[in-house]
């Protein structure tokens, strides 16, 4: 069985140290990095020290873990990352795994845990966090560019319009104030380029907008 | 310094009385010349009568005596008298005045001895000298007659030697030839000159007096007839009585009317006086009211009352924007009001004021919320940065430390229990989220941990951008604070089931809006230092819009925030 070659890259020198001595007294693991930025950490790479899992702090200076993240997609995508970090705020996970992180853990993680992640990570899988990966989905259907000329939103409220409800009716039923209905109103207008309401549902008919 | 009504009275009066005068004066005296004439005119007419009547008395008397001889007396002849007819002749004095030379009407009263008036003709005949006397009764008749002469009236004869020829009306029993008449009248008519004036008569009183010489052969006399001033004035003088009367009648007239036309006129100006004396001492309360009907009295208050109004305008001004009501608007065309003009200034000089001052009191309360939050962020970023790693360092350290395997896991539980109660103080700070990932993400996570903890149904909707997002980060740390504060309310106080949350993106502003299904709250009653008042402070830095509405059926929160 090979040892897993391992990078540390974090600013704060006694967690380092600590990670450190931790995962030398795992005898499949090999720590190959150690730094304490993203800087550094990519100066070693270019010098061809290439591990095969980085364990990357997210907040630091020079660098730091979302842009190192990026470089790896790009320029090492064999080496497979695991971010290691205080915040146990889904948007950070989300951020990650954006970013092409496989693993997710806190800091204040078990030992085991973070074994097992390794592994995990190691054979192609993802690890990350249970109790943070709960409170991912939320987070998670948000995303996606807006590519439409109009907002999610705004076509709702089209819709609405066209059916003939009320300004009232469609905050009531979206939670949004009147104000913000009136407001998108006379943004999807502008975006129609349409002068009145009426035109403004033509216009959305002729681009079958609704139907 | 007199009144204007003393004056208005004196110069009416002293016009009315010079006038009254003026006339008086000019018609008594063309009333006394009229009188005088008509006096004189009649005076001369009646001496006329007279004259010619005693005259054809006379001249019938002599006529009769040229023919008829049979009543003839015979007075003697050739320088002697052979008898005489009358015992009282003085012959002597008959000698002297010429008796025996002439013949015709003599005056013979000289020669009396009993002084008594005696006219006799005397003619030649038969070389003898024949005489007859006239009837004295007859001509003091004629004399006596007094029709249309009055009280004082008398038509009486002087002879030559200004002795009276006839009774005196006035001494009716002392003999006439005693009294002397030098007057004027008889000694022109004397002269020959006729005429009728005013003179004094033998008694020396003013008289109207007529004139005239009788016309007789041998008799020098003069006829008068006179009528005393006295009476003949006497019309002149009731009508002078009349005259005082109808004076002090119009002046009378005249001072009431004064008086009244004063008042009439006098009355406005001092209304006038007393007004604007009220205005002078600052009192404006009260009613302007003509008391004239004239265009210009009613023209004058008209302008008092549009001077009283624009004061009036202006103090209300000067109240309200004392009471630092600065939107009220001054109104009245300011153009040629100078006061409004100042005071127009005088308000944009305050609004400036004012406006720099909420502007200061805006920057103040800005920079004491962005220092809160930065001095959190700051705590927060140390707490996290700072103690998190030490701490996650202690964990690493222990687990390779030779200690019992249950002391490590109690050891481990506790530090893990700090890192929690640190995420969580962090989090509360300051969510680290928020700077990293905007307002948008940091809420649905806010959301679905406060979500779980709670029980209470919570819907986010996230509709900021993605990428791009205009929203900075000081609206996201306000957006934040006002859900944050919102969700602790509801919670705290709403009872509710549900919640609602939207933030929207636009291109030029972000709005929030709140929704929660609790019993609401009166807006009015929340006490100071509320969350609410946090809310607004917080929505006025931005220069946003906050509206809160809340019922028994939920609250509605909708907040707008402007990109600046």
């Amino acid at each position: 069985m090979n040892t897993i070659k391992v990078a540390i890259v974090d600013d704060h020198k006694l967690f380092r140290e600590g990670l450190y001595s931790l995962l030398s007294s795992n005898e499949s693991l090999e720590v190959i990095i150690n730094v304490g930025n993203g800087q550094e950490f990519v100066e070693k790479l270019n010098h061809g020290i290439i591990p095969d899992i980085v364990l990357l702090d997210l907040t630091m200076p020079e660098m730091d873990g979302f842009e190192v993240l990026k470089l790896l997609q790009k320029q090492f995508p064999g080496v497979k990352s695991i971010a290691l970090s205080m915040h146990d705020d889904g948007n950070y996970v989300v951020k990650c795994i954006k970013s092409g992180a496989l693993g997710y853990l806190l800091k204040n993680t078990d030992e085991q845990e973070l074994f097992r992640a390794i592994e995990l990570v190691y054979q192609g899988e993802k690890y990350y966090n249970q109790e943070i990966t709960n409170t991912i989905i939320n987070t998670m259907s948000e995303s996606g560019p807006q590519t439409k000329k109009l907002s999610p939103k705004e076509e709702e409220i089209l819709a609405l319009i066209a059916e003939g409800k009320t300004t009232k009716q469609i905050a009531h039923q979206l939670f949004i104030s009147t104000r913000t209905v009136e407001t998108h109103r006379v943004n999807i207008m502008k975006k129609l380029n349409a002068k009145n309401t009426a035109e403004m549902i033509k216009i959305a008919a002729k681009l079958d907008l609704i139907n | 310094m007199r009144s204007i009504k003393a004056w208005m009275v004196i110069l009416i009066n002293l016009l009315v009385i010079v006038v009254m005068i003026i006339l008086s004066l000019f018609f008594y005296q063309q009333f006394k010349q009229a009188l005088d004439e008509r006096v004189l005119l009649q005076l001369t007419s009646i001496k006329r009568l007279k004259r010619v009547q005693i005259e054809e008395y006379i001249q019938s008397q002599w006529n009769i005596f040229q023919t008829d001889t049979s009543d003839l007396n015979y007075f003697g002849s050739n320088g002697t008298f052979s008898s005489l007819v009358n015992e009282s002749l003085d012959t002597e004095c008959l000698k002297t005045i010429g008796i025996l030379e002439t013949e015709g009407v003599m005056d013979l009263s000289h020669c009396t001895t009993d002084s008594t008036i005696l006219l006799a003709m005397v003619k030649k005949y038969n070389d003898s000298l024949w005489i007859k006397y006239l009837d004295q009764e007859r001509i003091q008749h004629i004399l006596l007659e007094r029709s249309g002469m009055g009280e004082t009236g008398e038509t009486y004869l002087v002879g030559e030697d200004f002795r009276l020829r006839s009774k005196s009306r006035f001494f009716p029993d002392q003999n006439p030839l005693s009294i002397i008449a030098r007057t004027e009248g008889v000694e022109s008519s004397l002269a020959g000159t006729f005429g009728s004036n005013i003179i004094k008569d033998y008694r020396g009183v003013p008289v109207y007096s007529a004139y005239h010489r009788l016309d007789l052969t041998g008799v020098n006399w003069v006829i008068l007839s006179e009528i005393d001033v006295e009476e003949g004035t006497i019309p002149l003088a009731k009508m002078r009585t009349k005259l005082v009367a109808i004076f002090i009648l119009v002046t009378v007239v005249a001072m009431t009317l004064s008086l009244l036309l004063t008042n009439f006129f006098s009355k406005p100006l001092l209304q006038m006086r007393d007004l604007l004396t009220l205005m002078s001492k600052g009192s404006f309360d009260f009613k302007v009211v003509a008391s004239n009907p004239s265009i210009e009295f009613q023209e004058m208050f008209s302008a008092l009352d549009e001077l009283k109004q624009s004061i009036q305008k202006a103090i209300r001004f000067s109240n309200e924007i004392g009471a630092l009501n600065l939107k009220t608007t001054y109104p009245s065309n300011p153009q040629e009001d100078q006061l409004g003009k100042a005071m127009i200034l005088m308000q944009e000089r305050l609004n400036d004021y004012e406006h720099r001052e909420k502007q200061n009191q805006l920057l103040a309360k800005k920079s004491l919320i962005l220092g809160q939050e930065k001095e959190r962020k700051r705590l927060s970023k140390e707490l996290h940065d700072g103690l998190g790693p030490l701490l996650t360092s202690l964990k690493l350290n222990i687990q390779r430390t030779d200690v019992a395997p249950h002391v490590k896991t109690k050891l481990n539980q506790v530090i893990d229990q700090t890192i929690q109660e640190i995420r969580r103080m962090t989090y509360d700070l300051m969510p680290p989220a928020l700077e990293d990932f905007g307002v948008g993400k940091a809420m649905s996570n806010f959301v679905s941990m406060i979500s779980k903890s709670s029980g209470i149904t919570i819907i986010f909707e996230d509709d900021t951008l993605p990428v791009d997002s205009k929203i900075g980060s000081d609206v996201d740390i306000c957006l934040f604070r006002i859900c944050q504060e919102l969700i602790n309310n509801s919670l705290k106080h709403a009872d509710c089931q549900k919640i609602a949350i939207t933030i929207t993106e636009f291109e030029d502003k972000v709005s929030l809006f709140y929704f929660d299904d609790g019993k609401g709250f009166n807006t009015q009653e929340v006490k100071k230092g509320s969350g609410l008042r946090n809310i607004k402070e917080r929505v006025a830095v931005f220069d946003g819009y906050v509206e809160v509405n809340s019922s028994h059926e939920g609250t509605q929160v909708e907040v707008e925030i402007p990109f600046s």
